[in-house]
């Protein structure tokens, strides 16, 4: 993203609307990321809203030299969404699954069956295993800008990642034993 | 399906965000706001510091510090005085 550093000057000049741009880039992946720690879906985009406005409102904080805007933004993005785990964790002890919709053909209701228990299998990861997996897995991002996120070393990153992956293919592995 | 192809189709999944339409909309106006407030406050400070007529914002820091400070050391001097 060449243009990026313009756009964050732009703002940081006073021209609030080039912000739009940033919002449009990262919506998606700040979306993806709080569903995916947070486990809701519904909240999601409230909670994504608050991640942007305290982005633009310590965007002076920003330094390039020191990471990406990304890594920046989604920094935000994990901090807030554990506070808000914490605070809902008080509210509720535990959430019900989402119901299993057992209709169309056998493949299609097999698969949805897998990826509901999948689902299931996330959210009962440890959080730090839960926020490794989502951020390398669903966001795509390296172990090393993970690492920086999570404010923690690689080789630990890598650790979580594998432990939740192993967690999410027993369940695969169960699914497959259910077939038979 | 095996594992790994279920599990890869999974994260495809996951990856795919249904945003709301007017996300980017919703953001912005608060973005708005927030800039709104932001303008007003800081003008209304920069009109205190006009109206003082300090230069700058560290002179007129440093007054208002300076001046608590005296405050302070009477405050203290008045109470020594009353409840020696």
């Amino acid at each position: 993203m060449t243009d990026e550093p313009h756009i964050i000057q732009r703002v940081l000049d006073g021209d609030a609307e080039s912000f739009r741009l940033l919002v449009e880039r990262y919506a998606g992946p700040v979306v993806g990321m709080i569903r995916n720690v947070t486990g809701d879906a519904r909240d999601c985009e409230d909670l994504a809203q608050d991640v942007f406005l305290a982005a633009f409102a310590r965007l002076k904080t920003f330094d390039p030299a020191r990471s990406r805007f990304s890594t920046w933004l989604l920094t935000i993005a994990r901090n807030m969404s554990i506070n808000w785990l914490k605070k809902k964790r008080l509210r509720v002890s535990a959430e019900p699954s989402p119901e299993i919709v057992n209709e169309g053909p056998l493949e299609d209701v097999t698969r949805r069956e897998a990826f509901a228990r999948l689902d299931g299998a996330l959210r009962s990861l440890p959080d730090r295993q839960r926020r490794a997996l989502s951020l390398v897995e669903f966001e795509g991002l390296s172990y090393e800008e993970a690492a920086v996120i999570e404010g923690t070393r690689i080789g630990t990153i890598k650790s979580r990642v594998s432990r939740a992956k192993a967690a999410l293919g027993e369940v695969l592995r169960a699914c497959h034993e259910d077939d038979k | 399906m095996k594992h790994e192809e279920l599990y890869r189709e999974w994260v495809r999944q996951r990856r795919d965000i249904c945003l709301g339409e007017d996300f980017t909309q919703d953001v912005m106006h608060r973005v708005h706001r927030l800039k709104a407030d932001q303008d007003r406050r800081r003008l209304t400070w920069s009109r205190i510091v006009d109206r003082v007529g300090y230069s700058s914002w560290a002179q007129a820091a440093a007054v208002a510090m300076a001046a608590l400070l005296g405050l302070g050391r009477i405050l203290l001097t008045l109470r020594l005085l009353l409840f020696a």
